[in-house]
């Protein structure tokens, strides 16, 4: 950390939301894409960034220089992300392909898998949506290692320290997830160069 | 390990799993040799790295999105909300819509008393006609369910294809004395059929719960639907309003299942329709790759009935059972669940508890998802569930 950022840093701590707000500036970009890839729309990836600055700033004053603050950013941010993630999952499994009954009748409670969102919208190249959507389905854990290494391209050192995973657990879990996502990806033959698919 | 020549070489399984680690330049010069001389040797193994190499290549091909564009003003202000208020507000935009909302209520319900009884007499002469018997429901119920017809009026090009919901949303209001005898509609086929034609009088026994009814839809705003909220559920709203509202989810009322008897029919075809239809992002498939289940806006569904004929011969498509919910139960308990919530967190916070306090935490978690699985009941309030057949030829 560099004696601007340094200076910042106090005053944030001190409660300075301006202050706060350049300290943080260079990373809001970086914190959205990793909110965009691990939850797949826009609306959330935005309410999730915000929800990761606002917990950065109101329990800045705790933060020990530890780790470094760039990763302390991401690691809130990937944690937000992986919780929401797991209370959505465990709302699916009740709501998917389950119907409810009620006391006169019947639902199918797909409500939230039926919202069409902007971003399917903004998703203007082909190949990038099916390459998105094959992310999208993948597990979590893989998911976060993938887009953290292979999207935003942080090294293996830098993931370990986010997911305070050993350094071995993340290259096998890298490994494990591009396994996954080219199992996904395999039926979509244009994807890759045709000598190489089985 | 395999020994070749007096070697020892490492199997096709351990290369495997250092191929992600050798594309990343993370191998050290010992393995990395090994690794190199044995992709050289092994097609399988090259073919994987190659395979690999282009998983990275796409991945890397995604790129960046930039911020929305009101991230940072949207952040501004939550920030400053924090700061100021000793981090008990955290959510300024909630603040914000919240009270924006009451004003907003107070309006729309103005307007819809009075819109309703414009559009009563101009669109719907015979519906109204049909159900004078019980005209003197309250005009406060409908109020807040019509106010979203408001908004349709205003879409002049939309207004015919949601006429039939329309009507039927009426029919229901009207009817709520009688259809309270009866919990559960079940139309055949045939009867579903008839409503084609007659959307008004076949409307007439469907139980609904009319302040809740909100069907078809065509626009509908954050401040309309936090508003929906805190007409039906002032206590909740009050101290926690949704933050996520999709208005598009109030459209998507007719739950759809198909099941294909023939897979050789194509069954492409029957999604295309679907989304044709207005089923939203996507198709599901049910248990099977011929049973596929969607929503579509309930004004649509007969002509995608009709539509489906055309494709697959008049005699092949069955509508089955159709079912409409009452979901007052299902609120009731959701309410119950949202004020235990409520209270806890309440009790908690007086007692100074620090917000990053884990129970704390969980428990506002835990209102966040009851007030949305609240929201979706009321705002999806009429649910249609429909089965159709397509029989094999």
């Amino acid at each position: 950390m560099c004696e601007n950022e340094r200076i910042l840093l106090e005053k944030a701590k001190n409660g300075d939301v301006q202050a706060f707000e350049l300290l943080v500036e260079g990373y809001q970009k970086k914190v959205f894409n990793v909110a965009l890839r691990m939850m797949g729309n826009y609306d959330d990836a935005g309410e999730i960034a915000q929800e990761a600055f606002i917990r950065v700033f109101k329990s800045i004053k705790s933060f020990k220089e530890e780790s470094t603050f760039s990763t302390w950013i991401y690691r809130i941010t990937t944690n937000i992300c992986l919780d929401e993630l797991r209370k959505r999952k465990n709302k699916k499994i009740i709501s998917i392909d389950e119907d409810i009954r009620f006391e006169d009748g019947e639902a199918k409670r797909q409500i939230e898998d039926f919202k069409p969102t902007p971003d399917v919208i903004a998703e203007k190249n082909e190949i990038k949506k099916i390459v998105t959507d094959a992310i999208n389905s993948l597990s979590e854990e893989h998911r976060l290692v993938l887009v953290m290494r292979d999207i935003q391209g942080f090294s293996y050192e830098e993931i370990a320290k986010i997911t305070k995973c050993p350094e071995g657990t993340v290259k096998s879990r890298i490994n494990r997830a591009r396994q996954a996502l080219k199992e996904i990806l395999k039926n979509n033959k244009e994807l890759f160069n045709n000598e190489y698919v089985k | 390990m395999i020994w070749k020549g007096g070697l020892e070489m490492k199997s096709c399984n351990e290369i495997k799993e250092m191929i992600s680690i050798y594309i990343d330049g993370e191998l050290d010069s010992k393995l990395q040799n090994e690794f190199e001389t044995h992709i050289q040797n092994c097609d399988d193994c090259r073919i994987e790295l190659e395979e690999l190499k282009e998983i990275v290549n796409l991945c890397g091909s995604i790129g960046e999105e930039e911020l929305p564009e009101d991230f940072k003003q949207q952040l501004h202000g939550k920030l400053l909300a924090v700061s100021g208020t000793d981090n008990q507000i955290t959510n300024v935009k909630e603040i914000n819509r919240f009270k924006l909302n009451r004003y907003i209520k107070i309006g729309t319900s103005i307007a819809a008393v009075l819109l309703i009884a414009v559009l009563v007499k101009v669109l719907f002469p015979l519906t109204a006609v049909s159900h004078k018997s019980s005209e003197s429901s309250s005009l406060a119920e409908s109020a807040v369910s019509s106010k979203t017809l408001a908004a349709e009026s205003k879409a002049d090009n939309k207004m015919t294809a949601y006429d039939s919901a329309a009507s039927d949303q009426f029919g229901t209001i009207t009817n709520k004395e009688n259809a309270d005898l009866a919990d559960t509609t079940t139309l055949t086929g045939k009867d579903s059929l008839r409503k084609v034609e007659e959307p008004a009088t076949e409307a007439a026994p469907i139980e609904r719960s009319a302040p809740k009814t909100k069907m078809a839809e065509p626009e509908k705003n954050e401040a309309d639907t936090g508003n929906t909220t805190a007409g039906k559920a002032p206590d909740q709203s009050s101290k926690f309003t949704m933050k996520k509202t999709a208005a598009e989810n109030v459209k998507w009322n007719t739950v759809i299942t198909v099941k294909v008897e023939d897979p050789g029919l194509e069954i492409d075809k029957l999604k295309t329709k679907a989304l044709e239809f207005g089923a939203g992002r996507e198709v599901k498939n049910g248990s099977t790759n011929y049973d596929l289940i969607f929503m579509i806006p309930f004004a649509q569904y007969d002509q995608f009935v009709a539509a489906l004929k055309s494709i697959y011969g008049n005699g092949f498509v069955v509508t089955g059972v159709t079912n409409t919910i009452n979901m007052d139960k299902q609120i009731k308990i959701n309410q119950d669940r949202l004020n235990i919530l409520n209270n806890k967190i309440d009790t908690l916070e007086a007692a100074g508890t620090s917000p990053e306090d884990k129970e704390l935490v969980k428990l506002k978690a835990d209102r966040e998802s009851a007030q949305k699985d609240l929201d979706y009941l009321m705002k999806d309030i009429t649910y249609i569930s429909v089965d159709l057949k397509i029989l094999a030829k």
